[in-house]
């Protein structure tokens, strides 16, 4: 039935309104990387007055410093695709870092203690979700108190005490071993950045994150299961959360209970850089991973500069206000 | 009256139909039925409740009491999402698409072609999205995002998007209230073709003569309770009108002497803001309405909004009570007397979510306009356009992709001055029609004003610059 009336028509012409122009394509990208632009320009400006700046050597220490914030990103542009927020990643990772380093003290093997902290994020992210999507508590309030309910367990299990780690093993498949000539904690970077492009951007559940976060009424009249996508996201932003926690601990041989405090601020401002919208429904994961680079461009030029990490913390802070309100959207 | 001897079968039946917000009772036993190939107008007043109906059809609202069948199956405890399988649509007045997805993403969205590894299929999404929109002959590309399309376009994806999940019937809320009249026109042929394809329309619309030229059949609400359905050709515009107006409410209002205007209260030279309004320059006397008209987006709001100083990147001199304000202060236009009475009153107004037992209807929301009337006030909602309409001395266009173009003023006449006429629910034809003239005068560069007649007390309902 629906296919009869579905012959042509002679009203085509009188909507050919409805086309997009070329310009307004034009004028979107330049918006859209207006950030990305900035940043090219304050790379360019250490590469022209740092010493040494562009170097493979300052490359790798970027990446391996960047590691944790862009595996973190990845997970966090779930989340704010959704149009929620996930503030206790900072603490989860805290957590993450003083359960792993436990763990590992049982003695497990290095290579099966990485899916268990794994999947444990995935569980306490999942708490955030359910209670966000079940109680309709905004996201931004579940989080908050979850940051602190997580941060006050890391320092409450071994009385803010640092856990060592003995094996060596754990340290060099995280973080301090070399592939290719490219250390662990860069690999791992591709690793969860392909795999968040893959689930946001090439599967059915990023397409549902995307409509969820852009008009949540129309995800749900279009049918989409809208509280199984945000779990999802929120599953995702802790697994990734953990994951870099214990990349942390494993990184230094130690969980360290305060290891992750603060780290939801660069996260955030990572995916926002990246040119995820915070209203939702667009971003993309390599935007986050990038945002997290030149995040890390921007403290390593400052070092190299010769900036005081104090004032440091300061130029850091008024250059991401200013990427975040060029990308406001 | 009724065709009953139309050999088509329903394929939606509502039977007694009850709908209860708290203590406001929407719908009272009502009884709707929609055929295949027939488009079924549904009139009524605003708040009569023929969005409710609607929404209870969508199992959005719970209906108190009833049935639903969706050809021949009971559907009344299901949900939305099973009402949309059965094949019942709606076009929402506010769309339900996703802004920044592409038309082709649109369409199938919820419903993606998978390949394996749970990747979605986007060659495939585009293909049956460019031979959808071919076959109904749209002039829509598939790549392009929503929020790049006009409202018109926007409107056209709504319509594929119920089509290409096998809907039978679509409910289209007011789907002309944005739309130039060449639109118009676009969606009475679609329209056509999906009436021949027997597929069932419910089109509720204000505009009377829209209504006998697109419907076949249609009903009446009012007090809750549901008239007709009457075929088009056996009853006559005068006929329906009687039907939609609310004796109660028919207060027979004495126009007032002719009173000239006062002096001039509130002034607004080159005001502009940003993104939608352009040297708008506009005064108000005292003892005078001034009505603003435009189509939905057109920047209404958003110009009282900056009349009232709340849009913060606004421009412009204000003089109010003979005192110069910038473009950008509330406080002091509320001490000098200035209050707005916002369109969205739930969202912007002070009061708390209404509870039951305290609802009104637009009756009473207009008395509460009344009641601010010793001071200037502004009301922009959509429900006021009407009333405003007698009297518009202005006029916005339709926005552009580029944004708007001016706003001109034009010379107010006497004899619609008294705020308290806002509560007239009938008026007098004559000045219906003195408005439409002044709004055709009034009307954007090259643009001729189209000013309908409304039924009931022949008030024009629709002005806009087209
Ligand atoms: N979600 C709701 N909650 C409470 N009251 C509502 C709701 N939706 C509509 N109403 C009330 O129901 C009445 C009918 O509204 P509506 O169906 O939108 O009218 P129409 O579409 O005919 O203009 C109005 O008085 C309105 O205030
Ligand atoms: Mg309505």
């Amino acid at each position: 039935m629906t296919n009869s009336i579905l012959t042509s028509s002679p009203i085509a012409a009188v909507t050919a309104a409805g086309r997009a122009f070329g310009w307004q394509k034009a004028k979107r990208l330049a918006r859209d990387h207006i950030t990305f632009i900035v940043f090219g320009l304050i790379t360019l400006f250490f590469i022209l007055h740092a010493p040494n700046f562009a170097s493979l050597a300052t490359a790798n220490a970027i990446g391996r410093i960047t590691a944790v914030v862009s595996i973190m990103a990845v997970g966090m542009t779930m989340v704010i695709m959704c149009r929620e927020i996930d503030l206790s990643v900072g603490a989860l990772a805290s957590l993450s870092a003083m359960v792993g380093a436990m763990l590992m003290q049982t003695g497990i093997a290095p290579w099966l203690s990485i899916p268990v902290m794994t999947a444990f994020g995935a569980l306490i992210g999942l708490v955030n979700g359910l209670i966000v999507t079940r109680l309709r508590i905004p996201s931004f309030l579940v989080t908050l108190g979850m940051l602190s309910i997580l941060s006050g367990t890391a320092l409450t299990l071994t009385d803010s005490l640092p856990v060592p780690i003995g094996d060596r093993t754990l340290g060099k498949i995280m973080a301090n071993g070399t592939l290719i000539g490219l250390p662990a904690a860069v690999w791992w970077t591709v690793a969860f950045a392909l795999a968040g492009i893959y689930v946001l951007h090439l599967s059915v559940i990023g397409r549902q994150m995307a409509a969820t976060g852009g008009n949540e009424a129309a995800a749900r009249f279009s049918g989409i299961d809208v509280d199984r996508a945000k779990l999802v996201a929120f599953a995702v932003c802790g697994a990734c959360a953990s994951f870099a926690g214990y990349m942390l601990a494993a990184r230094a041989s130690a969980g360290n209970p305060s290891v992750g405090v603060g780290l939801e601020l660069n996260v955030i401002a990572a995916v926002i850089i990246g040119g995820t919208s915070l209203f939702g429904g667009r971003g993309s994961v390599i935007g986050s991973v990038i945002g997290a680079i030149f995040i890390g461009i921007l403290a390593f030029g400052l070092v190299v500069i010769g900036l005081s990490t104090t004032i440091q913390e300061i130029v850091k802070g008024v250059i991401i206000i200013v990427a975040v309100s060029l990308n406001r959207r | 009256m009724s065709a009953a001897d139309n050999p088509l079968p329903a394929l939606v039946s509502m039977r007694g139909i009850v709908k209860r917000f708290g203590a406001n009772i929407v719908l009272r036993i009502v009884d709707f039925d929609v055929r295949a190939g027939e488009v079924h107008a549904l009139l009524g007043e605003n708040g009569a409740g023929k969005s409710t109906l609607m929404k209870v059809l969508l199992g959005i609202h719970k209906p108190d009491e009833g049935t639903i069948l969706v050809l021949g199956e009971p559907l009344t405890s299901t949900s939305t999402r099973a009402r949309l399988e059965a094949g019942v649509a709606m076009i929402f007045q506010e769309l339900s698409l996703v802004p920044a997805m592409s038309v082709a993403d649109n369409l199938f969205l919820g419903r993606e072609p998978m390949l394996f590894g749970g990747r979605i299929d986007r060659r495939r999404i585009r293909r049956e999205a460019t031979d959808l929109i071919a076959r109904q002959g749209f002039a829509l590309d598939p790549d392009a995002r929503i929020e790049d399309l006009p409202f018109a376009a926007r409107q056209q994806v709504e319509i594929l998007k119920a089509l290409s999940r096998g809907a039978s019937v679509i409910v289209m809320d007011e789907p002309t209230s944005s739309l130039t009249v060449r639109e118009e026109e676009v969606l009475h042929a679609t329209i056509a073709q999906l009436r021949a394809a027997g597929i069932g329309i419910v089109y509720i619309s204000h505009r009377m003569s829209e209504i006998f030229r697109v419907a076949d059949r249609l009903s009446v609400i009012k007090d809750g309770q549901i008239q007709g359905p009457f075929a088009t050709d056996q009853i006559t515009i005068p006929e329906v009108s009687r039907l939609m107006a609310r004796s109660a409410s028919v207060v027979v209002m004495k126009p007032k002497a002719r009173r000239e205007p006062g002096e001039i209260v509130f002034e607004v030279v080159g005001l502009s803001t940003a993104r939608k309004l352009r040297d708008i320059g506009l005064a108000v006397r005292a003892g005078e309405i001034v009505g603003i008209a435009g189509l939905v987006g057109s920047g209404r709001s958003t110009l009282a909004k900056a009349l009232f100083g709340l849009i913060p990147d606004a421009r412009g001199d204000v003089r109010l009570g003979g005192s110069e304000i910038g473009a950008l202060a509330t406080p002091p236009r509320i001490r000098a007397g200035m209050a707005l009475v916002p369109e969205d009153r739930r969202a912007e107004g002070a009061g708390r979510p209404a509870q039951p037992g305290r609802q009104c209807g637009a009756a009473q929301s207009c008395r509460t306009d009344v009641a601010l009337a010793g001071r200037p006030v502004m009301a922009t909602r959509d429900r006021h356009v009407p009333r405003f309409s007698r009297c518009a001395a202005h006029c916005l266009p339709r926005a552009g992709p580029a944004g708007l173009g001016t706003v001109r003023r034009q010379p107010a006449e006497g004899g619609f001055r008294k705020m308290v006429r806002q509560q007239s629910k009938t008026a007098d034809p004559r000045r219906a029609n003195g408005g439409c003239r002044r709004q055709r005068q009034g009307g954007d560069a090259g643009a001729g004003a189209a000013g309908r007649r409304k039924g009931h007390g022949g008030a024009a309902d629709h002005l806009g610059a087209r």
